[in-house]
């Protein structure tokens, strides 16, 4: 009986993808010939790395807006900052081949480009409220748009970006920056090496999980103070907020711009993890998987809290990481065709998509 | 009716309560069927008497664009202290008095309170006024119902009045502990049947979720306080419990009640005086031991009065 209750409060899709992961770590201590200490170590990376753009989603849903498809703008916000900082960088202090920024300067790179990209965010975050107001009830399906819009606006940006740094423009020279700009020597794996140590051949990326607790805490925070309680409350029950003197509206253009900005300062942390800004189309899909973090970790879409981010996100990335070099390592060893390889990619699409429409289905928590 | 039907048959609360034909129907009898005779025995604390009270509440011209529940231009004064009944059939407009003084629905007119008026419109305002609302729509506007029984409490009272906070400002604390004693006490003494105050209130009973209601109203602490329809979905005892909490609160504390419903038994049981609401306006006040007919009559909108002119309309 205990563990029917057990498996209940975890819920279906946590208990599956929680077995699933386990036998593929299972499978790859025993019949692989993958290390294991280098496996948890990326899967360590990744949920760090993309931690704070799942944090991202909750603010927008408990103010009663839905899963927030919009991400990418909020992206977009972050690298505009990215790029700025970068750029303003190599014109003031230009770094020779295989030079780096001392750590502190590194540092200040990097916080300048959270800051810059979470005011544009808040800016682009309270217009996309405007726009939500005036489509009440699709928020998400609007959002979606709101996204691929971005993506194709920022691109016409990427390629008038007034940039003098060579780095980041095309190596002919002209006009129009590249389509991955390499963190080398600008705050590349700054947080994933702060404070790591390693284990076996990993290492736990001390810094970049810190700052991702850190900004969960922030969050569940915000939610027991007054305002965050209101948001909440118009969230919940729009018609009740409003008998409460709540500033129903308000509530919910707070809920975007929150959520924007910590989408322009997701995608920053992803980034130094990453080792890479990669602009253009990459940011277009970037939600989806995203909010099938959040979904995987018990949220709905109407009901979203920081311990659905902390499990969804780990289990959902640790999936991923595991699945595609086990897949890889067993067909070489079995001589498999090589066709198979695409088996995790599949496997995501269908895993982040699914997950997605199987929470839409479901209108309570 | 009395034109064009050979016999009447009157129900009343799902059930038949009188059949006339038409020789021998009038007005008052079929009135007095539709009320039932039915007279509670009002068994109320006595309230000390003193000077002729204020008029703490006044009304005028008030017109709620509140969709089924239209206020067509109230003038009403509640005076200071009192229970004031307000009675009404459904989609007479009764229920758009209350929602349109809190500002929930569009509302013109003039409201004073205390001699200035209250801000139409502007649901805090109201509230910072020491106004307090419980909405008949106890599922949809009166509760979270997926959030514990402490949040509903003390929601309103954080947010309007800035109590059960650590520090000021937006980005105050919430109180944990003293919320927790708050609700705790109010459970109380509201007896509330549940496992503890953080139990989520959607798995309450109608009667204790009203409850939890009036709990937060009451944590406002207002002096002025609209409830309507306190005793719909509540089952019996807990019905009882509701109005005696009511007239418990107005006697102790002196909070000015208009009481809003559609059982006028329970309006009789315990206001001083009661309003009768028909097509958007007031019919008139009467005392609450007046005759069934009286009431009937002003249900059924007016002595008369509205015979010319109107024909077309009943």
């Amino acid at each position: 009986m205990n563990v029917v209750a057990l498996l209940k409060r975890l819920g279906l899709t946590r208990t599956v993808l929680a077995a699933f992961l386990l036998g593929l770590w299972v499978l790859s201590a025993t019949a692989s010939s993958l290390d294991m200490s280098i496996l948890i170590s990326d899967c360590l990376v990744r949920t760090g790395m993309n931690g704070i753009l799942v944090l991202a989603l909750v603010p927008a849903v408990r103010a009663g807006v839905g899963l927030n498809f919009g991400l990418p703008l909020g992206m977009v916000c972050g690298l505009i900052g990215m790029v700025t900082v970068m750029d303003l960088a190599g014109r003031t202090m230009p770094l020779e081949l295989g030079e780096s920024y001392g750590m502190g300067l590194q540092f200040a790179l990097l916080g300048t480009a959270m800051i810059l990209g979470a005011l544009l965010g808040m800016i682009a975050g309270w217009l996309y409220s405007r726009l939500l107001e005036a489509v009440k009830g699709q928020e998400m399906m609007v959002g979606i748009y709101v996204g691929f819009g971005s993506v194709a606006g920022a691109s016409i940006l990427w390629l008038l970006f007034p940039a003098k740094n060579p780095e980041l423009i095309w190596p002919l020279g002209g006009v129009g920056l590249r389509n991955t700009l390499v963190l080398d020597g600008y705050f590349q794996h700054l947080l994933d090496r702060f404070g790591s140590f390693s284990f076996g051949n990993g290492f736990f990326p001390t810094g970049v999980l810190l700052v991702w607790v850190l900004a969960c805490a922030a969050l569940w925070l915000f939610f027991r103070t007054r305002i965050g309680a209101a948001l909440a409350a118009a969230g919940a029950n729009p018609r009740f907020a409003a008998a409460s003197g709540i500033d129903v509206r308000s509530m919910r253009s707070l809920g975007v711009v929150l959520s924007t900005a910590l989408a322009a300062i997701g995608i920053v942390v992803f980034s130094q993890s990453y080792g890479f800004v990669q602009l253009y189309k990459a940011p277009l899909l970037m939600a989806f998987p995203t909010v099938a973090a959040l979904l995987i970790g018990g949220a709905s879409v109407r009901n979203a809290k920081i311990a659905h981010v902390l499990i969804g996100t780990f289990l959902f990335q640790s999936v991923l990481t595991t699945s595609l070099p086990l897949v890889n390592d067993l067909i070489a060893q079995h001589g498999g065709a090589k066709a198979l390889a695409n088996v995790p990619e599949i496997a995501r699409l269908i895993i982040s998509n699914g997950i997605i429409l199987y929470a839409l289905t479901r209108k309570e928590s | 009716m009395l034109a064009v039907a050979d016999r009447i048959t009157v129900l009343r609360d799902g059930a038949v309560a009188g059949r006339v034909d038409r020789a021998d129907a009038t007005v008052e009898k079929i009135a007095e069927l539709m009320i039932g005779r039915a007279l509670p025995e009002r068994d109320l604390p006595p309230r000390a008497e003193g000077a002729d009270p204020s008029v703490t509440l006044r009304l005028r011209d008030l017109v709620v664009e509140m969709p089924g529940e239209e206020v067509r231009g109230v003038d009403l004064d509640v005076k200071d202290g009192e229970i004031l009944g307000v009675a009404g059939l459904a989609g007479q407009g009764k229920l758009g008095i209350a929602n349109g003084v809190l500002g929930l629905f569009p509302a013109t007119g003039t409201v004073e309170s205390g001699g200035s008026p209250l801000p139409l419109g502007d649901t805090l305002g109201v509230l910072k006024r020491g106004v307090a609302f419980v909405s008949e729509d106890r599922r949809q506007v009166g509760l979270l119902l997926d959030e514990s029984i402490e949040t509903n409490i003390v929601g309103t009272a954080a947010h309007v009045q800035g109590r059960f906070l650590k520090g000021s400002g937006p980005f105050a604390l919430l109180d944990k502990s003293a919320i927790r004693a708050h609700a705790e006490r109010m459970i109380e003494e509201f007896d509330i049947r549940c496992q503890g105050p953080t139990q989520a209130v959607r798995r309450l009973s109608g009667g204790n979720q009203q409850k939890v209601c009036l709990a937060r109203a009451f944590t406002l602490e207002p002096s002025l306080l609209f409830v309507s329809e306190p005793t719909r979905g509540v089952d019996v005892g807990a019905k009882d419990r509701v109005l005696q909490l009511l007239v418990k609160v107005n006697r102790e504390r002196g909070t000015t009640i208009v009481l809003t419903s559609s059982e006028l038994a329970e309006l009789r049981q315990v206001s001083d005086r009661i309003a009768v609401v028909s097509e958007g306006r007031i019919q008139g006040i009467l005392p609450p031991d007046a005759p069934d007919v009286d009431f009937g009559l002003l249900f059924a909108g007016g002595h008369g009065a509205r015979r010319d002119g109107h024909g077309g309309e009943s």
